[in-house]
């Protein structure tokens, strides 16, 4: 019996204003899979990740998105998490006055209500906290704070993983987030989101450079370029990509 | 009967009144008359077009009446009070009850001194009387003092409340001010004297939607004394609250925080002057203003730095969140510093929501209407937060979160 996908991206267009940034991307993404959205900058890859969670800014002129059978581009944000998305930014907000803890519980009870779940009391609540915040070896000082206020860098994307860990999505986006991490956050935030994989969720993993793929190893590796896909290939595309650079591809998806 | 007609000269109206209670200060009188009625040319009242409002009331009228409150109901059931009831402007000693050692005498209203606001002389104009709160030296008041103020039903009629406490060495006290019952036209004179080492938290409600509420508060803080104030808006028709503080010792450490809520039609003006006159005092003001509907907003801030108050710090921040195309806010700080060793510093912010915030609250699966709700609210938060009185404090972040997630 043939696996549904978690995501069946196809022919998707888009743009931002008047300027046309994704030309038609098809990728299918199936459980258990992690998948690595590689490209220079300006190639779309940032683009991609925001049409997938739904920022308003970014215009659908085409193609269409296929989420667990369902049409991913008909929801709002909201809704979209709630079914299982989950996008880690690349430049997470400061929320001064809100603290992470109060936010996941909010966050946490939306989505349990939306499959029918009762809210979690708020020991329930901090039972699970506590477990999640072991994967990304998080601090509960900092989860009490305003959500992202203050934070290094570190912290902040160490705050997405976490916040992916309590929500437990079906497809996690992470946006470039190797960047401005030194090679311990980089060494913890990949520790997480591995820990955090299993048979039924999937991963997109955008990002400019290799070393991210060296702790989070992807299945398949898509290599972006002027909004659209010029080459897939396994995980050693990546290795390439490192050693000769994007320039050989803009040659090749460039007709002479 | 058209609204023309309903419209009512102002001036006229008032001229009836005096005629009619026979002002016991005609001093304050021939001021007002000679300097009359704000304006839109006033400088003071340029964005609070106080007449205007007035002009729309039926049968407009100024003094008290006769009628006589029957009962009064409290804001925070929960909260043990020393009651003080203002019905129509005066004391009522029926209805107020008090469980702490507070004393309460009435005496005539004071001769003028100084009064430069139109509505301050005509609350001396037609005051029929001064409530004056004595607070023992040392004493510790471990009740609230509630200031309630009640129309008695009577709806077209501007009351004069002059309200005095003095606070004596030592002593503290929490002061809870708020308006009960049907809607209230209320031009009301507080003044606190705060004396060494004394301690006042001073806490304004304005919540009901039909009110008019002119208040002119001065503060006079001695040495070492330390005053938080809290003038929280969350309705009324026209609200304009004129906070004076002079700080005439050292040592002084004064907060004044402001929240406004404003929707509908409403609007709030805060006039706000912080005058240094002594060295090494501190003075901070947070005012924070959430708009929408059509309501307008005013903020005002004054500070002044005398050449004799060296090592000041004097801050001020407004910030305002307007919702809605048709909400507004003017707001104008005013710094004058006439001594050169000081830290003073304002700003004043007037945007939308963050929508890269409202964005990653949606993005976590929490709707649009509950993300805008949280982000509001953890606006709004650090207001209210340094409130001692945490009862109080508690009542009031309640309130807030109930209305800002109404409809969420």
């Amino acid at each position: 019996m043939p696996m549904t996908p978690i995501i069946s991206i196809k022919n998707l267009q888009a743009r931002i204003e008047e300027k046309q940034i994704l030309n038609g991307i098809s990728l299918e993404v199936k459980p258990g899979e992690v998948h690595a959205i590689m490209g220079p900058n300006g190639s779309g890859k940032s683009t991609l990740a925001s049409v997938l969670s739904g920022r308003e800014e970014y215009e659908v002129t085409g193609g269409e998105v296929s989420f667990l059978g369902k049409d991913l581009l008909a929801m709002e944000p909201e809704v979209r998490a709630r079914e299982g998305v989950f996008m880690a930014f690349q430049y997470p907000v400061e929320i001064p006055g809100v603290s992470t803890v109060n936010f996941m519980k909010t966050a946490l009870n939306k989505i349990r209500e939306h499959h029918g779940l009762a809210p979690l009391d708020a020991v329930a609540f901090l039972k699970v906290m506590k477990e999640k915040m072991k994967l990304v070896e998080i601090d509960q000082a900092l989860l009490n704070r305003s959500l992202n206020e203050g934070f290094s860098g570190g912290e902040k994307k160490r705050n997405e993983i976490f916040q992916m860990a309590m929500l437990e999505p079906k497809l996690a986006i992470l946006d470039e987030t190797d960047s401005g991490l030194d090679i311990d956050a980089l060494r913890i935030v990949s520790n997480g989101v591995n820990k955090l994989r299993n048979k039924d969720n999937a991963v997109i993993v955008v990002t400019h450079y290799q070393r991210l793929l060296e702790y989070i190893v992807p299945d398949y590796v898509h290599v972006l370029y002027k909004g659209r896909i010029v080459k897939s290939g396994t995980k050693e595309l990546a290795l390439e990509l490192e050693a000769r650079g994007y320039d050989w591809l803009k040659a090749e998806a460039t007709p002479a | 009967m058209s609204s023309a007609a309903v419209k009512r000269d102002v001036m006229q109206a008032l001229e009836e009144s005096v005629q009619r209670h026979s002002s016991q200060n005609p001093g304050a009188w021939h001021a007002l008359k000679a300097i009359g009625l704000p304006t839109n040319k006033t400088e003071e009242y340029k964005f609070t077009p106080v007449v205007r409002f007035l002009e729309k009331i039926e049968g407009l009228e100024f003094g008290a009446t006769r009628t006589n409150a029957v009962s009064v109901t409290p804001l925070i059931p929960a909260l043990a009070t020393n009651l003080l009831v203002i019905d129509q402007g005066r004391y009522n000693a029926n209805l107020s009850s008090f469980v702490d050692p507070v004393k309460i005498t009435v005496r005539p209203v004071s001769a003028m001194k100084g009064q430069q606001d139109s509505f301050e002389l005509l609350n001396l104009t037609l005051a029929t009387e001064e409530i004056v709160i004595e607070i023992a030296p040392g004493s510790v008041i471990k009740n609230p003092i509630a200031i309630v103020h009640t129309s008695a039903g009577v709806t077209n009629t501007v009351f004069m409340p002059r309200i005095f406490f003095n606070i004596s060495r030592e002593a503290s006290v929490t002061i809870l001010d708020y308006a009960v019952g049907r809607t209230l036209l209320n031009n009301g004179y507080t003044h606190i004297g705060v004396a060494e080492n004394a301690q006042v938290e001073f806490i304004q409600v304005q919540n009901q939607p039909d009110d008019i509420q002119l208040c002119h508060t001065h503060i006079d803080l001695e040495a070492n004394s330390h005053v938080n104030c809290f003038t929280c808006s969350f309705d009324g028709r026209l609200t304009r609250n004129n906070l004076t503080l002079s700080i005439n010792g050292s040592g002084v450490d004064a907060h004044l925080y402001g929240l406004y809520l404003a929707t509908g039609k409403s609007h709030i003006d805060n006039h706000t002057v912080v005058d240094h006159r002594m060295p090494n005092s501190y003075s901070n003001q947070l005012y924070k203003g959430i708009m929408d509907g059509q309501a307008k907003g005013v903020f005002n801030g004054k500070i002044f730095v005398r050449p004799d108050a060296q090592k000041t710090n004097a801050f001020q921040s407004n910030r305002n969140i307007v919702l809605s195309e048709e909400a507004s806010v003017n707001t104008k700080p005013q710094l004058e510093i006439w001594a050169d060793d000081v830290k003073c510093s304002h700003g004043c912010t007037t945007g939308q929501l963050d929508e890269e915030a409202m964005f990653y609250l949606q993005s976590r699966g929490i709707g649009k209407s509950q993300a805008r709700a949280l982000l509001l609210q953890a606006f709004a938060a650090d207001v209210l937060s340094s409130m001692r009185h945490k009862v109080i404090r508690e009542y009031l972040e309640e309130r807030i979160s109930t209305r800002l997630h109404a409809g969420a």
